[in-house]
């Protein structure tokens, strides 16, 4: 019994890359209609990133972690006004190829740039230790990291629901004519939602830098993890991407216990299954 | 380029095809066969997108299922034809399944779905040691021999068994290209154009997107099954999700909108990947600086750009020129 | 036997009761219109008949036949087709390939897949007299996409037509036309109904178009039909006048 409750605490921070990077992913899709194929692409880099300034610069975890999410706002803010405009309008299979191609620059971009597979750097004395749970030590980074996912999940929605910025962004998503209409300055409104769902991916990545080794082929796994999650939830359904990161995060770590060799498989299966049985995502209203 | 213009090039390139294992090295002939087979498949997920409409990331699916069906069956009975037959039949069923399912939905859901079973796929393929042998894959395939009736021809060179692709994959094209070029061709393209329009014309759209997927996933089949044999082992990668961004690269590449269009993209794919090789590892750095390059500016692929200069007649003229010849 | 029976048709879009207990029939030949304010369910309603959309409740009889849950092409396999108030056209076909499609599946060879369209004169033939009759035999080759507007509301109208329908619904087929066009449109309907014997049942806004083609008017007005019957006397009666005529002009 503790062996299921401590496991799933397991899942439950796991599920917080996954949380973090689909977030992303669906308030992207939710205002700018873009699914971004690369946006596993910007969580590794944020990754790389933060390893570079916390592991080989030495700078402090904290600023480390937010200089990744500032230079890859920037990266994702270059990506959608340059790349992305000019196919706003047209088939939606454009822009699904143009962040596809993105994924394959990026992707080998990283190993031109950093090379290859690297070691991990010490958690932050901080952060470092364990509480006890279930009779069990728990690693008080995953506690951290539980924390910052409700952080973030509380800001979202603070920010979504209290501030003109997100009243704004809300608009545009609803209707994109109508809020140009109104005032809104949507282009800098698309480009803000960007900003944001990259900075999150690049927070997801930059978290991971204490406890997993960068690597180049992390982008992809995530991405198609990312995709799971926002269909489950609901495509631009934030509440929904949250439960569904919980689910999948939860559902691969006893995955893990129970059956290790089909684990990736059950996980799409999921996913074919909502797709097929309800597309909108199981929490869509 | 006039119809006769057009044949005479076409009957070039298939002399050069047919010819290049006397006049060209080995290591050609077998780069000729993987630009072959990637022609198939990205010749099959155009049917799929430049005709119909829909955006599968799923062929590499396909490609494996005939792949280890045809290894399989190859290390049981080691005949080539009962091998190819039996790994392009297995993806076709594959793909009636998968597509049955998937075909419900359109645009992003679709192309999702397809993302999902390739990598379903793909999961089994590394996973079920039993069968695929899992991550490490199956090996010792034979290059099994050419059995027809009394006749059986072996294969022990790249450049005999070349010839053998080269009759698989023309013949293919060439009837692919029949497809598209007949009534079923255009009611696939009246279903991409528009799906309402083409329900109230009387056509069922549904029943059409599978028909056009299940071809689409017989090619990728028959390509994956003509591997087995040419590499002797099968391994999980070629499921993966970026091994079906190769067909979709070749079509976006030689261009969409002509039928011509993913062998020229297949060409330039598996050539330039060759050349860039040589001189960086970094090949997929510039394939997606390519990619992104073509997507915004040349969307029509190198085909289009190429195209004003061969000026390509339009069926329409051919019988208005028939029915000139009628008048008086 | 009439051409169309609906009886007791509904349907609705969350509160709104967009077609509230239609009951409809239409017995061949000539050409009915179908009128009302913006609102009044006639888009639902031809939706409903075309089976673009599923109806509550209400049955609805083709030629005798129970169509009520059929799938549009199945209802245009029978003689049963329309035409869009949005232009639905195919952009990318040329003009001719546009006919060329409701042809090519009447004859029953749209899955043809060996032979190529070229090869089956009596479509193309059947084809190019369509044109010819729309007046865009010029512009056959030409992508349907880079047509005039007037053009193509006529090649809408010839997709319509070229599956041969006993009863063919229009919705809007003059909107976005100037006057001029307008009136070649009602001629080709008029011409069209004549040579094919095709039924119309048609939505429209202009009175002109309305009473200048049109035997009997059907007058619907929030969801229900309100009358129903020759022009004259439509236009005469005093509730018409008063939901709808009265707000024109």
């Amino acid at each position: 019994m503790e062996v299921l409750a401590y496991q799933g605490l397991i899942g439950l921070s796991s599920a917080m890359y996954l949380w973090l990077i689909s977030a992303g992913l669906t308030i992207i899709f939710g205002v700018l209609g873009v699914l971004n194929f690369a946006h596993g692409s910007l969580f590794m880099l944020g990754g790389y990133l933060a390893y570079t300034l916390y592991g080989l610069v030495g700078l402090p975890f904290s600023v480390s972690v937010l200089g990744s999410m500032a230079a890859v706002a920037l990266l994702g803010a270059a990506m959608e006004r340059g790349f992305l405009r000019p196919l706003y309008g047209l088939d939606p299979s454009y822009q699904l190829l143009l962040t596809f191609g993105f994924v394959l620059l990026l992707d080998d971009a990283v190993k031109l740039v950093w090379g290859g597979v690297f070691r991990i750097p010490p958690i932050p004395r901080w952060l470092d230790g364990a509480v006890v749970v279930f009779g069990r030590p728990f690693p008080l980074y995953n506690v951290f990291l539980i924390a910052v996912g409700l952080v973030v999940g509380l800001g979202l929605w603070g920010l979504f629901d209290r501030t003109w910025w997100g009243r704004s962004v809300r608009a545009t998503a609803a209707d994109r004519e109508m809020a140009a209409a109104l005032g809104i300055p949507t282009p800098r409104v698309f480009s803000s939602v960007f900003m944001l769902g990259s900075a999150l991916a690049a927070l997801g990545g930059a978290l991971g830098t204490p406890v997993r080794p960068v690597a180049p082929g992390i982008g992809a796994a995530m991405i198609v993890q990312a995709f799971i999650i926002t269909v489950i939830g609901g495509l631009g359904n934030l509440r929904g991407a949250f439960a569904g990161s919980l689910l999948v995060g939860v559902l691969s770590s006893y995955g893990t216990l129970w059956f290790p060799e089909f684990e990736l498989f059950f996980v799409f299966a999921i996913m074919a299954v909502v797709l097929l049985v309800r597309p909108q995502g199981l929490f869509a209203s | 380029m006039s119809p006769r213009a057009r044949r005479w090039a076409l009957g070039a390139l298939l002399v050069l095809l047919v010819s290049l294992p006397v006049w060209a090295s080995r290591y050609v002939v077998y780069l000729t066969i993987h630009i072959l087979l990637l022609a198939l498949n990205a010749a099959g997920f155009n049917l799929l997108f430049g005709y119909t409409g829909l955006l599968s990331f799923g062929q590499a699916g396909f490609y494996a299922v005939g792949a280890y069906t045809c290894a399989r069956i190859l290390l049981a009975w080691p005949s080539l034809l009962p091998g190819v037959l039996g790994g392009t039949v297995a993806a076709t069923l594959s793909a009636v399944l998968l597509g049955y399912l998937s075909v419900r939905h359109t645009r992003i859901y679709f192309s999702m779905l397809t993302l999902a079973f390739g990598m379903m796929i793909f999961s089994l393929a590394w996973k079920w040691r039993a069968v695929t042998g899992g991550d490490d894959g199956l090996v010792g395939v034979p290059r099994a021999p050419l059995e027809l009736w009394a006749l059986t021809v072996p294969l022990p060179t790249v450049e005999r068994y070349y010839v053998v692709v080269l009759v698989a994959v023309v013949a293919a094209v060439a009837l692919l290209h029949r497809l598209v070029r007949s009534p079923l061709g255009l009611a696939l393209q009246a279903v991409r154009d528009s799906e309402v329009r083409a329900e109230h014309v009387g056509l069922p759209v549904r029943r059409l997107r599978l028909l056009s997927f299940a071809v689409a996933g017989t090619c990728a089949g028959l390509a994956g099954s003509l591997l087995p044999a040419l590499e002797n082992t099968v391994t999980p990668p070629i499921a993966h999700w970026t091994a079906s961004a190769e067909p979709v690269l070749a079509a976006l590449l030689g261009g969409t909108q002509r039928f011509g269009g993913p062998l020229v993209g297949a060409f330039l794919l598996v050539v330039s990947k060759d050349v860039i090789v040589r001189f960086t590892v970094h090949w997929s750095l510039v394939l997606g600086a390519v990619v992104i390059a073509l997507v915004l500016g040349f969307r029509g692929g190198v085909v289009s750009v190429v195209e004003p200069w061969l000026a390509r007649p339009r069926p329409a003229r051919r019988a208005v020129a028939r029915a000139g010849e009628q008048a008086p | 036997m009439s051409l169309l029976v609906a009886e007791g048709l509904r349907k609705r879009f969350g509160d709104l009761a967009a077609v509230d207990g239609v009951d409809l029939q239409v017995e061949e030949g000539g050409c009915v219109a179908l009128i009302g304010p913006n609102g009044a369910g006639k888009t639902t309603l031809l939706n409903l008949l075309s089976g673009h959309l599923l109806p509550d409740a209400g049955r609805i009889s083709f030629r005798g036949e129970e169509v009520t849950r059929l799938p549009p092409h199945a209802r245009v396999r029978r003689g049963l087709s329309r035409s869009f108030q949005v232009m639905t056209i195919f952009p990318q076909l040329s003009a001719r390939e546009n006919l060329l499609v409701p042809v090519l599946t009447r004859l029953r060879r749209a899955t043809e897949p060996l032979r190529p369209v070229d090869a089956f004169p009596e479509a193309w033939e059947e084809a190019d007299a369509l044109l010819r009759d729309l007046g865009l035999l010029e512009a056959a080759d030409m992508p349907a996409a880079s047509l005039p507007h007037g053009d193509q509301r006529r090649l809408e109208l010839g997709i319509a037509v070229a599956s041969r329908p006993r009863l063919c619904l229009l919705d809007e087929p003059s909107s976005g036309l100037n006057p001029l066009e307008r009136a070649g449109l009602l001629d080709l309907v008029r011409r069209l109904g004549a040579e094919r014997a095709t039924t119309f049942l048609v939505v429209e806004h202009d009175m002109d178009v309305v009473f200048g083609l049109a035997h009997r008017v059907v007058v619907m007005d929030r969801g229900r039909v309100l009358a129903d019957g020759p022009p004259e006397a439509i236009r005469a009666d005093p509730r018409v006048r008063e939901t709808y005529l009265g707000e024109e002009e």
